[in-house]
């Protein structure tokens, strides 16, 4: 009986290794900058934030990410040249990978120490293409338009860059997005710059090391997270008077009451 | 198959609506060469249009399929892929298949490049806006910094950002108090403050920037404005007896200057010998010289209650602090911190010891009673040149204690007065400098340091007749002792980074040169005499080293490795001027510490480690003239310096499961240390002790398991934690002349409830139980059970009311005595807006309990320790803003 305790011991340690094929490895050879306009607090309509997203494009897979995440990381940035600053503040941690041939989609998160992801088929999209068409930055943009998850999206594509991809979990054109917002104008991605990576700069990740679970459970423990990071991180060094924990879940709970505007409504 | 499938019926569901003719244009994509061109985007146009009709993407195998539903009679398609010339040809509206092939080509796709960026306008930056966490009753910045994301403050004050100590905490960009931060943090006034700045991976040298990469994170401090006088003030009184406490800290700041004074008294039971905690996460010298305040002799002291002081320590503590910082050209800093202690603490308690030698129980009592007088002064001068070419910083050290203790004993048999002056003395610097010699950046790092304490213990009357005075009462005895050290450590070094290694080798050169005195006296019939021969000593330690030592790090997929690799060789010349004994000792010592951490998946992670290390004995456990210690022992080591060697070794495995909020960890671990020292303890019925060493050569081994499990529980917020943990260990041991061997069993639990059920109301409960046994070959030692429990349990009352129970009970069983604490406080705070007041109203010790009763195991005793407690006390405190 010990035998079989200790078989299945190891079975569950090594058991991710054995099963899962998870290592992602690309050159990424375009950098698309979008500028994103949002609201997270629909009650306040008029307080829009911004931000730089990027997408990193290579030839089976795309990264898509805000400019704050590229600050955290030591490899791009040493010394606290730039991430000791507001420059590495995020309203999206995620980052979001995809690969259209394979028709698929991962959502990767970091909360402290632990990575989790969610996968998805990149094919979320229902588009119409419209016979619009306009400049945008020396690109010839057509309008396409799409409902996603409680959104109706205007988007234009350009075949001057002929990638099926664009901001967010957004793919599926002829071309790449360079331009789409929802209606409301809630979410607004515009093209702020398209570069060329020379050299191209190697991507490499390991999802093996990453927990897989579901879109719901992520937003559940990313709440936990937000609301009460003190509890979350369950470090047994970390001590914290109960009266101040209290106001700390207070201010968390505040904060994340307003924002009730994500841009996936369900 | 299935995806493209499901693609062409999403493409034929899109426009089979329409109720146009259906064509279906279907063919492969290929390259020059052959191959498949997966991913290449299919448009199709009327021929007199830009506007894309509709559109496909080849499939992995080449393959697509476009559906059209126009009624134009002649179309264009268009194959696109990237580093391809794009295909366009016309073709008529009916369904057919072509073949494509695409030609590379070396045109490139059109760029917009940044220029700059602008200012993005982000979400609430939660973790800097002062405003956004203050609230009315935040007096301090303290207050303020509780409440962010991430940062946590100790109880003792230190400052913790993502459960990891920060490097610095600046206030407009200067470090005014280095380590003792807490100064500062606990008096700035929040409303003086516009930001508080997180540096994430923060070097605070400046020619490092960039090159080395750190993990640590400071905080920085941004005023409202560039002068500021800002400060805090806190008065308290209280019953019984009278309590007082105040605290009067001003500090001003400018563009180029800053200062902090500070002022506080109480006798409340706060400590304020810590109050001077730093908390600099400087590093360490290699070779380790610690110039930590040692006490050779001592007053025997009661054991104190792992409590709050305010509940049990009886003090009257006067502290003044002067900081001041200057900036002048060149990014150049000069500070000057000074401190001035005055306080006294009183000492009462009982303490019953059971000495287990070979063929008798000896029981021994003792009443306690001791006052011990605390006198210092603390000043450091810096000079700091932190430029982008270059780093200096010397730092120069000078305290000085004038500490003086009393104390006396009284048992059934003997009332014996004690009296001891410890004054200390440290001077130290401590030079860094870190230039550029070709592409390489080189520190030099030299600290050299000088420590002297002259002390003397008076025993009233004289305790060990029968081997000091021929078995006749005497007097007294007086036990004099100095020892001076002189140290200095000299290293340079660099760090260089190899793709997945970062290696920092460094090589060094030490000196210690150590010189102790001792001579006991005694009184007898009125006639003070010097007792010659054994009691004498005067020695001499000279110890130098010298080091290469490398770090050598490891980190790539999921593994990491860490090696540090010192190479020590070390030389020790002993020469005892009374015993005319001399030794040298040369040792070549290779000190390995290696540990290997690997991921196994998302949920666990191993590691192993594994060391060697050498220690030597110092120069106060190598005389050998006795030395009367404290009133009971009398020590000396006749014999060589001691050798010890540790091999250490541990496996821990880790879960951790953030979804299901689990935890555990187990580690196991295993030492063996190799010593040529014995210990020989005699012991006298009077309880006295005398201590010698013996060479042989021995061995103490010691093994562990710990288990650490822990799970939140989402619905009622409530996080249960479970600890336990198993030891072992075998050292020999002589008692009386006997050589025994000592095994320990140890065994601890712990259960520990935190729960935040309401927004109103929150409680917490843990409890503890160590049952410790002993047992040497020939005796068993009653085991020691304790249990420790408390529960705590907060309601917030409204924003400006809180009100904190607490009750704690102690159990210890030791033999056939039973003993139990209980204990009850309360706290009340409240603001008044009006005045901009905090108060806040404690009742500590509500039940009055007096003494705290602990009992611990030694190797050849055991003890019972009563320590007096301070009566239940009620106290009220104002705490203001300057």
């Amino acid at each position: 009986m010990p035998n079989k305790k200790v078989f299945s011991l190891f079975f569950l340690i090594f058991n991710v290794a054995v099963f899962a094929q998870k290592k992602i490895k690309t050159d990424f050879k375009y950098k698309v900058t979008y500028s994103l306009q949002y609201t997270l607090d629909s009650t306040q309509l008029d307080s829009g934030k911004s931000e730089y997203m990027v997408l990193f494009l290579g030839d089976d897979f795309s990264s898509f990410s805000s400019r704050a995440k590229l600050f955290k990381n030591s490899v791009v940035v040493k010394g606290n040249t730039a991430s000791t600053s507001n420059e590495s503040i995020t309203a999206f941690p995620a980052v979001i990978l995809k690969n259209p041939k394979e028709n698929y989609l991962a959502y990767t998160l970091q909360i402290v120490d632990d990575y989790f992801y969610y996968e998805q088929p990149s094919n979320l999209f229902d588009w119409k293409i419209h016979d619009e068409i306009k400049d945008i930055k020396g690109y010839a943009a057509q309008k396409a338009t799409t409902t996603y998850s409680g959104r109706d999206y205007i988007a234009w594509f350009t075949t001057d860059i002929p990638i099926s991809d664009g901001p967010f979990k957004f793919n599926g054109l002829p071309g790449l997005i360079i331009e789409i917002s929802d209606t409301q104008n809630h979410y607004s991605f515009t093209l702020y710059a398209f570069e060329k990576l020379e050299p191209p700069v190697s991507f490499t990740i390991n999802l093996k090391q990453y927990v897989l679970t579901t879109k719901e459970k992520l937003l559940e423990v990313q709440y936990r997270y937000r609301q009460d990071p003190f509890t979350y991180a369950n470090n047994p060094n970390v001590k914290i008077t109960p009266e101040v924990h209290q106001a700390y879940i207070k201010a968390f709970t505040e904060m994340l009451e307003k924002e009730n505007n994500p841009i996936e409504k369900d | 198959m299935k995806k493209t499938k499901f693609l062409v019926l999403l493409v034929l569901l899109m426009f089979g609506l329409k109720g146009f003719s259906q064509n279906k244009i279907t063919g492969t994509v290929k390259d020059t060469a052959g191959n498949i061109l997966a991913g290449a985007v299919v448009t199709i146009k009327s021929e007199h249009s830009n506007a894309i009709l509709s559109y496909g993407t080849a499939d992995i195998d080449g393959h697509f399929s476009v559906a059209i539903s126009t009624d134009a009679l002649n179309l264009v398609i268009s194959v696109l892929h990237l580093g391809y010339k794009t295909f366009d040809k016309k073709i008529t509206n009916t369904s057919q298949n072509i073949s494509i092939t695409l030609e590379e080509s070396i045109e490139a796709l059109k760029e917009v490049v940044v220029t700059s960026y602008n200012i993005e306008k982000k979400g609430d930056t939660l973790s800097y806006s002062v405003s956004a966490f203050k609230d009315q009753k935040d007096r301090t910045i303290a207050d303020v910094l509780k409440k962010m994301p991430g940062i946590e403050v100790l109880s003792n004050g230190q400052i913790l950002y993502m459960g990891n100590a920060i490097e610095k905490y600046y206030i407009e960009g200067m470090d005014l108090l280095e380590g003792r931060y807490n100064l500062a943090n606990d008096n700035i006034s929040a409303d003086d403050v516009s930001k508080v700045q997180i540096l994430e991976n923060h070097q605070p040298i400046k020619v490092l920037d960039s090159l080395v990469f750190s993990d640590k994170t400071s905080l920085n401090i941004k005023l409202k404005n560039n002068v500021s006088v800002t400060g805090s003030a806190e008065i308290g009184g209280g019953f019984s007896p009278v309590l007082f406490k105040t605290n009067i800290t001003p500090l001003v700041f400018t563009k180029r200057s800053q200062a902090l004074v500070s002022y506080q008294y109480n006798n409340t039971g706060n400590d304020l010998s810590r109050s001077n905690n730093d908390f600099s996460t400087s590093d360490n010298l290699t070779t380790g010289f610690d110039a930590v305040r040692k006490n050779i002799l001592s007053l025997r002291q009661l054991s104190q209650p792992p409590f709050l002081g305010a509940r049990w320590l009886d003090n009257n503590d006067h502290l003044a602090n002067i900081n001041y910082l200057y900036r002048i050209k060149n990014a150049t800093d000069l500070k000057i911190n000074l401190s001035y202690l005055n306080g006294s603490r009183m000492d009462h308690g009982s303490r019953n010891t059971t000495y287990i030698t070979q063929n008798d129980t000896i029981n021994y009592g003792e009443n306690i009673d001791n006052i011990l007088f605390l006198n210092s002064l603390n000043s450091k001068f810096t000079i700091e040149r932190n430029q982008s070419k270059s780093y200096l910083l010397n730092t120069f050290v000078a305290n000085t204690f004038w500490d003086s203790q009393r104390g006396t004993i009284i048992n059934d048999n003997l009332d014996v007065s004690q009296q001891l002056s410890n004054p200390y003395l440290l001077l130290t610097n401590k030079l860094k400098i870190i230039k550029p010699i070709g592409k390489q950046l080189i520190t030099f790092d030299s600290s050299s340091g000088y420590t002297d304490t002259e002390q003397e213990l008076t025993v009233l009357p004289g305790q060990f007749e029968e081997i000091l005075n021929d078995g006749q009462d005497y007097e007294s005895n007086r036990q004099g002792t100095r020892l001076s050290t002189f140290f200095t450590e000299n290293t340079v070094g660099f760090t260089k980074k190899l793709g997945a290694f970062t290696i920092s080798p460094k090589a060094g050169l030490a000196y210690k040169h150590q010189k102790l005195t001792s001579d006991l006296q005694k009184t007898f019939d009125g006639n003070q005499t010097q007792i010659d021969g054994d009691y004498q000593n005067d020695l001499q330690l000279a110890n130098p080293n010298l080091f290469i030592t490398n770090h050598l790090n490891f980190k790539k997929d999921r593994w990491t490795i860490v090696l540090k690799s010192p190479l020590y060789l070390r030389y020790f010349k002993t020469d005892h001027k009374i015993s005319s004994q001399q030794q040298t000792l040369r040792r070549l010592n290779f000190e390995p510490d290696l540990t290997i951490t690997k991921k196994l998946s998302p949920y666990w992670e191993a590691s192993v480690r594994g060391n060697i290390e050498n220690r030597y004995g110092e120069i106060d456990n190598l005389f050998d003239g006795y030395m009367l210690k404290n009133y009971l022992s009398l020590v000396r080591y006749n014999s060589t310096l001691g050798e010890q060697t540790n091999y250490a070794s541990s496996l821990s495995i880790k879960y951790r499961n953030a979804l299901k909020a689990l935890f555990a960890t187990a580690t196991f671990g295993l030492t063996k240390n190799e010593n040529n020292l014995l210990y020989n303890s005699s012991i006298a019925d009077n309880g006295s002790l005398i201590i010698e060493s013996i060479e042989r050569d021995n061995e103490v081994t010691a093994q562990s398991v710990n288990f650490n499990v822990s799970k939140y529980f989402s619905k009622t917020k409530t996080t249960l934690t479970l600890n336990s943990r198993f030891s072992f260990s075998e050292r020999p041991q002589i008692v009386n002349g006997t050589f025994g061997s000592f095994k320990s069993t140890d065994q601890r639990y712990d259960v520990d409830v935190k729960s935040e059920i309401a927004k109103w109301f929150g409680i917490g409960a843990s409890s503890r139980l160590t049952v410790a046994r002993l047992q040497s070959t020939n005796d068993q030692f009653s085991a020691i059970k304790n249990l420790e429990s408390s529960i705590a349990t907060f309601f917030y009352l409204s924003d400006h009311q809180f009100l904190n129970i607490d009750a704690e009970h102690y159990y210890n069983n030791i033999g056939t005595s039973k003993n139990n604490n209980y204990f009850l406080n309360f706290s009340y705070q409240f603001t008044v807006n009006k005045y901009n007041l905090d108060t806040k109203i404690a009742w500590n010790n509500v039940l009055n309990t007096k003494n705290y009763i602990s009992a611990f195991n030694g190797q050849f005793f055991s003890s019972e320790n009563f320590y007096k407690l301070r009566p239940s006390q009620f106290l009220i405190t104002f705490k203001f803003s300057l």
